[in-house]
């Protein structure tokens, strides 16, 4: 059973980072957060390429740094396989010799073995001695990631595995890393700003916002409904406005709160009358209808003048205003089509209480 | 010689190496006869260090001492060649070979007088085989004294002037000519340490 | 071909051309002079007398004796330096890197001056070695200094950019797989260098080879022991022009023969690349 516990200090020009990791072989942890957030610098400092300026690895047991006691066991002794984002292979060497580049030169029986059960579950047996430059992107990644495999690494790290792939690729990756993951039982952590990704690989996730991470759990609770107002700006949750408290319903689980001239039903929490809070509310989880909705059970419902369609990769986001309140909702280009609805007519919103959820700073 | 040879244009070509004029007379090059205008002894300078351990000629036979004198492609290199060479009569056994034991103590060929001069006066060199008029120039007299060439041994270096192969200027030319053979001429390379007739 | 195919090679037409002619001026301009030296020095009958006498083998011989030295001295202090100076944030390395290209710019024989001030008798560290007993002027020794100093910012200067060039990154991640700092040097960045390297070695080699007014100056001139080849054909040139012609056309042999093999070696490396 392999753990890893990780306290992490650095400090640079005015870049400040401080992080606490703990995981054991069953998690494929997220590191969730914009660039320049220090994802790759904490990659980098576990591997032992950039040094912290206080604090302590540990991977299963085995001390590898430690500021205090002055441990320090250099990078090329960490066993850390490591998948940088643009996967450096080194162009000099065949497919093969970039696989086998970390094992020694002649191998036994069972490191061919193991050799070969990398090459089979990558499916890269048949590249064996290509030049790396005419892989396609894919081949790339998945010899970078045997390459990594080979040195039987207690921690895997990989660093934006589908930011360079195709839509078709980007879910075959995943289905690979989580097959990997199975496999070999080892430790991941995966460096990523996709919150598909985060939500179908990982087991446990951090935001990290300026080297801290300010939210830490279960992707899907805090990539569905977080906690932080920062972290709902990072993950792009399209409606977040303000409002008072007007009243508390304990039997009922409900939170009255009045966003300009509309009363919106959220969910209880622990505020008191008068309370000015943020609440937030994804866009997809916002319905619209062209008639006036009857027999529902949302406890939202507000009528909405459209006031902008827009048009993206993920569907249509139509832009709602009632009086002062505004609202984003997604829907499909079908239901845009079938509601044929257009800018400037009227319409109606409706959402669940439990789908907002309150933000704190 | 060689840019003469090879077409360059002069009025006046001096030179301390017959050979050269007369390769020049034979391929046509220059059609008048040369004048012997100046001469020049051979002086050995020694570097001022050391004072007390080189006083004399024969002394130039001793251990850990570095000779330096121009290679035999330029005039002095050739006097400098009979000076030694002068000396055969003088050994008796090999032991005493002082010509052997002087050329054990020369290590370098310079390809100008003016090199011997500089590592001799730099203290590179002990000692520098140069002429009488390279000698006796201040700086170099300020760091360096002469020693005695025994009379027999030494070899003078000559001057000569002849007129190149540029056309119309004959007049000019041959009044250079006749100023080089003038008594002002002659105090003036005195006053250098050149030798005149 | 369509009439825009056309039309675009006929665009490209005249740059070609005129590429063409600059190409060929520029070979005959170099090419001339070299064929006539051949030419020259082959049909003079002394050729083989001057070739075969021990005056020019001695030449020839510590010519290639002391450039062989001195292009290892530089390779083996020159590539760490190189390697430092390119990995380097240092400013202090960043001067010490212009620093070192100076004897590009300055004049063989203000070299030489120059390390007499420093080696020589009266020199400011040749003083003290004096005492001791070691003397550097007028020895081989000085002669392999002198082209060291002279040769190796060449090699130096095409290490660092090479060095600069390749990526950090894949030396860093050589590391993640277990392989030291040593064996990533050896086995990812000479290799991805090795192009470089050897045209910095060819240069500095050559330039070691040619090298004449740094080693007069310092060296002297004397058979066997600091009479390289560049000093031999000076000092023929002003008494045999034949033999000057012979003696260039050995160097030109030996040059052509030393930067062949460097190009073979080259090339050959290249190939053990996947």
């Amino acid at each position: 059973m392999n753990s890893i516990e990780a306290q992490l200090n650095y400090i640079n020009n005015n870049f400040n980072l401080s992080v606490d990791i703990k995981m054991t072989d069953s998690d494929r942890l997220i590191l969730y957060g914009p660039s320049g957030s220090g994802k790759t610098t904490i990659l980098k400092l576990l591997l032992g390429l950039l040094q912290p300026n206080r604090g302590k690895i540990s991977i299963s047991g085995q001390v590898i740094l430690d500021t205090q006691t002055e441990t320090y066991i250099p990078a090329h002794k960490r066993k850390i396989g490591y998948v940088p984002q643009d996967y450096r292979l080194f162009p000099h060497l065949s497919v093969i010799n970039n696989i086998t580049y970390g094992m020694p030169k002649h191998l036994t029986e069972s490191q061919k073995k193991f050799l070969n059960l990398i090459t089979e579950t990558l499916s890269i047996n048949d590249l064996g001695d290509r030049n790396v430059n005419n892989l396609s992107g894919g081949e790339m990644q998945r010899v970078a990631i045997g390459r990594a495999l080979s040195i039987k690494p207690n921690l895997l790290l990989l660093d934006e595995p589908s930011t360079s792939l195709d839509s078709e690729l980007r879910i075959s990756v995943r289905t690979l890393i989580k097959r990997i993951h199975e496999e070999f039982k080892i430790p991941t952590i995966i460096v990523t700003h996709d919150q598909q990704e985060a939500l179908a690989l990982g087991t446990q996730l951090h935001v990290l916002h300026n080297g801290q991470f300010i939210e830490s759990g279960e992707p899907s609770i805090i990539l569905g409904q977080p906690q932080k107002l920062q972290t709902a700006a990072l993950i792009d949750i399209e409606n977040i406005f303000s409002a008072t408290v007007t009243e508390r319903d304990s039997t009922n689980g409900i939170t009255v709160c009045q966003y300009h001239s509309l009363n919106v039903e959220i969910p209880l929490y622990d505020t008191q009358i008068g309370d000015s809070i943020q609440v937030g509310i994804k866009a997809s989880d916002i319905i619209v209808a062209t008639k006036r909705p009857t027999h529902i059970s949302a406890r939202n419902v507000f009528e909405v003048e459209v006031i902008h369609i827009d048009q993206d990769h993920s569907g249509i986001m139509l832009k709602c205003k009632s009086g002062l309140s505004e609202f984003r909702a997604k829907i499909t280009k079908s239901a845009l089509d079938d509601l044929d609805i257009s800018q400037g007519q009227n319409a109606y919103i409706l959402f669940k209480a439990s789908s907002c959820f309150m933000l704190k700073p | 010689m060689m840019q003469i040879s090879h077409g360059a244009q002069v009025d006046i070509y001096a030179s301390a190496d017959l050979n050269q004029i007369s390769h020049l007379q034979r391929s046509g090059t220059i059609d008048s006869d040369p004048i012997l205008f100046a001469s020049n002894k051979l002086s050995i300078i020694v570097n001022n260090r050391n004072i007390g351990k080189i006083e004399k000629f024969n002394d130039l036979a001793g251990d850990n001492i570095k000779i330096v004198v121009a290679h035999s492609s330029v005039p002095i290199g050739r006097y400098t060649e009979r000076l030694l060479t002068n000396l055969a009569p003088q050994s008796i056994t090999p032991k005493d070979d002082l010509r052997k034991l002087i050329y054990r103590n020369i290590v370098s060929y310079e390809d100008s007088v003016k090199s011997v001069v500089m590592k001799t006066v730099l203290g590179e060199a002990d000692v520098g085989v140069v002429y009488s008029s390279d000698a006796q120039l201040e700086h170099v007299m300020n760091h360096t004294y002469t020693i005695d060439i025994p009379k027999e041994l030494n070899v003078t270096g000559t001057y000569y002037a002849v007129k190149g192969q540029k056309e119309g200027n004959s007049n000019l030319q041959n009044e250079f000519l006749t100023f080089l053979q003038s008594d002002i001429a002659k105090s003036i390379l005195q006053e250098y340490g050149f030798d005149t007739e | 071909m369509t009439n825009r195919t056309q039309t675009a090679q006929n665009i490209n037409k005249p740059s070609h051309t005129l590429g063409v002619l600059i190409i060929c001026i520029y070979v005959c301009f170099i090419g001339l002079p070299l064929l006539a030296l051949i030419i020259k020095a082959a049909s003079s009958a002394s050729v083989f007398t001057v070739i075969l006498s021990p005056t020019t083998i001695q030449a020839i011989k510590l010519s290639i004796v002391t450039s062989v030295i001195s292009v290892i001295v530089i390779v083996v202090v020159g590539t760490p330096v190189a390697y430092m100076i390119s990995r380097s944030d240092s400013k202090i390395l960043k001067i010490l890197d212009v620093f070192i290209e100076l004897p590009i710019i300055l004049p063989p024989v203000v070299a030489g001056v120059a390390m007499l001030m420093a080696f020589g008798r009266q020199g400011i560290i040749g003083a003290p070695l004096e005492q001791l007993g070691i003397t550097i002027p007028f020895t081989t020794t000085a002669v392999i200094f002198a082209q060291i100093f002279v040769a190796a910012p060449f090699y130096i200067r095409s290490a660092r950019i090479s060095f600069g060039a390749i990526d950090n990154d894949l030396e860093d991640l050589s590391r993640t797989l277990g392989k030291s700092p040593w064996y990533t040097f050896w086995r990812i960045t000479i290799p991805l260098t090795w192009t470089g390297l050897t045209t910095g070695l060819a240069l500095t080699w050559a330039r070691s080879l040619s090298e004449f007014g740094a080693t007069l100056m310092f060296a002297g001139n004397m058979i066997g022991k600091t009479q390289t080849m560049p000093l031999g054909i000076l000092t023929a040139m002003e008494t045999d022009l034949n033999a000057a012609l012979s003696l260039s056309l050995i160097l030109l042999i030996v040059s052509v023969c030393i930067l062949l093999g460097i190009h073979l070696l080259s090339s050959k490396l290249s190939k053990y690349r996947s």
